[in-house]
């Protein structure tokens, strides 16, 4: 297994990232629906791939759902069961079942329950169709993602632009995070806390389009910062780079 | 982490007012700020000292840099209809999920020519009495410096040369005369080029030029595309010769050919990324063909799109009109896209051909350009060791 290691050195979960692809590229050639079988479980299924280059959910899924979904305890004593391939997406939770600590309750003692559950539904809404390479290279699209691949991958998984949103994801993002200043910094702080570096990238690129267009004051407001600048200080800072604060 | 009493929550459900819930650090600056455009971060550093100590590091200007994507530019100049006025605006197409828009880059004063762009500086050239000046402009910072005389020197491309961090120059001579810059006469040879990093006392040094006769000549006139480190140039040559793609490698500063894949002539190279891709509009079908270098060390192009554009929705903003469409492929936020310039208005169209919006600006013609734009705030040495260097003056109105 290891010739064909992940070159970012991380542990596989269940089984090598190269064998799942392998797997559910022959699944897709064969283009039947029903070549892996999802999780008997109430969620909308995957486009079916007529479009070959999508890769399916991993089939290691059907692993999974033998396996009882995780606990986590928030900070107000709430449990809030999470299913395990929802849990994948947090960095955190991964090592933890890795290690096979996973089967105990998991406190999760900054976050609140009603956070929580918001954070389970973002988990359980894209875990499916969660890979954890391409979530690294849409995180750090400097340095670009690399042209030769590992001989396992390069000839089934697509490099190029395909689709980037071939689950309809973007747009139940977009209604998902529409939440309170308030709220949707505890649901970026619980995405730090756990590693959630997509729910992470959607808060915070969130936050940061809210602010463009905002003066400095509506950002201290945003932020409850207090302006310790005097008003002359302030003045000629606004002068120095004056086309900045022009609207 | 710091614990946060869970009345906080409770009390943004119950309707009050919300308070902060007080990012750490490490999220506000290095997850948020991170992210912002130039100008709204420029306005952060008057929300507080801490806030303005952290931008204005360099590494956090590096990392900015970094995440801020590299956008095609727009000119804008005033119709001619409009009289005397005289700009130039250079705007910066950004195609996001919202929609897309034309954001505000910076106006220039209509005697300077916009040369080339690089990391989000411009290079930009004057010419009066037929001396042409080269300066060097970042618009985010209105920071700008002109460079020693260059009448005798064309620019071919500016690159950041890793290795010693430094932003350079690749000149070309005009002509065959003895070319002297700040009174140091330089070697002269028709196929050399010069190399040049602005801020440096250092004379601009002499290279191999490409390959072939009059090949840097023709490099001149052709826009260079980045990817991997190097510039890329695809000259416009006659349709009976085989068309390479002229490579410069800014590491080791060599020239280079590369392969292009048996094309139509009237082609092409855009930038994709950290790679390349060629497209080629038939004016005749209206048909746009667009291939993909999927393997830059192996040279392996892949044919990608063949799209075919809306041209009666395009030409039917203008009732008949007549005169060619101006096509250009960019790749924006992982999708590509062709932007077509015609009659002073813009239209975006995916690659499935649809006509996904139109830019008119009021009292302007705006045209897409070859140049791409990625916003910096990182401070270069060059313009505190450029004398006659300048901020918020011309060529900023």
């Amino acid at each position: 297994m290891d010739s064909t290691a992940d070159p970012k050195g991380k542990r596989p979960l269940y089984q090598e990232d190269g064998l799942a692809y392998a797997r559910a590229a022959a699944a897709a050639a064969s283009a039947t629906a029903a070549a892996a079988p999802d999780e008997e479980e109430a969620k909308p299924k995957p486009k079916p791939s007529s479009s070959s280059e999508e890769a399916k959910p991993e089939p290691e899924a059907e692993d999974q759902a033998e396996m009882p979904p995780l606990v986590l305890v928030a900070e107000d004593g709430v449990e809030v069961s999470i299913s395990r391939r929802a849990a994948r997406m947090s960095h955190m939770l991964r090592l933890l079942m890795e290690d096979s600590c996973a089967d105990g309750p998991i406190p999760a003692p900054n976050v609140h329950s009603d956070i929580l559950d918001l954070v389970v539904q973002y988990c359980e809404k894209h875990g499916p169709y969660y890979d954890p390479e391409a979530s690294e290279r849409a995180r750090n699209p400097f340095p670009p993602f690399p042209v030769e691949l590992t001989p396992t991958v390069s000839s089934i998984k697509p490099v190029t632009y395909v689709d980037p949103d071939p689950h309809g994801l973007k747009d139940w993002d977009k209604d998902f995070i529409s939440l309170d200043n308030s709220t949707l910094f505890e649901v970026i702080l619980a995405a730090n806390y756990l590693n959630i570096e997509d729910l992470l990238d959607l808060g915070t690129t969130t936050v940061a389009d809210m602010m463009r267009g905002k003066k400095p004051e509506e950002i201290r407001e945003i932020f409850e910062i207090e302006n310790d600048y005097t008003p002359e200080q302030e003045a000629e800072l606004r002068k120095e780079n004056a086309w900045a604060f022009e609207d | 982490m710091e614990s946060r009493p869970a009345t906080m929550a409770k009390a943004s459900r119950a309707g009050a007012p919300p308070p902060c819930s007080c990012l750490p650090e490490e999220i506000t600056f290095w997850e948020i700020l991170v992210r912002l455009p130039a100008k709204s971060l420029l306005r952060c550093r008057a929300v507080c000292r801490t806030w303005r100590r952290v931008t204005c590091a360099r590494d956090f200007l590096l990392a900015h840099h970094a995440r801020q994507r590299s956008l095609p530019i727009v000119s804008g100049v005033p119709g001619s209809e409009y009289g005397s006025a005289r700009y130039q605006d250079i705007l910066a197409f950004n195609h996001r999920a919202a929609g897309a828009e034309l954001q505000p880059v910076a106006r220039l004063d209509t005697s300077f020519f916009v040369e080339s762009s690089c990391d989000g500086l411009l290079v930009l050239s004057k010419s009066s009495n037929s001396v042409t000046c080269l300066s060097v402009c970042n618009p985010v910072t209105r920071e700008h410096a002109p460079l020693v005389d260059f009448t005798y020197l064309c620019l071919l491309g500016m690159y950041l040369h890793r290795p010693t961090g430094e932003y350079r120059l690749l000149l070309h001579p005009r002509s065959q005369t003895p070319v002297s810059i700040a009174g140091t006469l330089l070697p002269n040879s028709k196929i050399g080029c010069y190399i040049f990093a602005p801020g440096s006392d250092q004379p601009p040094r002499y290279i191999q030029g490409p390959e072939g006769r009059g090949a840097a000549a023709v490099l001149r006139v052709s826009t260079p595309y980045w990817a991997h480190d190097n510039l890329h140039w695809f000259p416009m040559q006659r349709p009976s010769e085989s068309r390479p793609i002229f490579v410069f490698d800014t590491t080791t500063e060599s020239f280079r050919q590369m392969v292009a894949p048996v094309v139509r002539p009237k082609s092409n190279i855009f930038e994709m990324d950290d790679t390349l891709g060629i497209y080629n509009y038939n004016d005749a079908t209206e048909v746009v063909y667009i291939w993909m270098l999927q393997n830059y060390e192996r040279e392996f192009w892949k044919f990608k799109y063949r799209v075919e554009l809306p041209v009666a929705k395009i030409r039917g903003q203008f009732g008949r009109s007549e005169g060619s469409l101006d096509v250009g492929v960019v790749l924006a936020d992982g999708d590509v896209l062709l932007l077509v310039s015609h009659g002073g208005w813009i239209f975006y169209v995916n690659t499935d051909g649809e006509l996904v919006d139109s830019f008119h600006r009021d009292g302007q013609h705006i045209y897409a350009s070859d140049l791409r734009f990625k916003q910096t705030l990182v401070p270069h040495n060059f313009f505190m060791a450029l004398e006659y260097s300048s901020v918020n003056a011309s060529p900023f109105l």
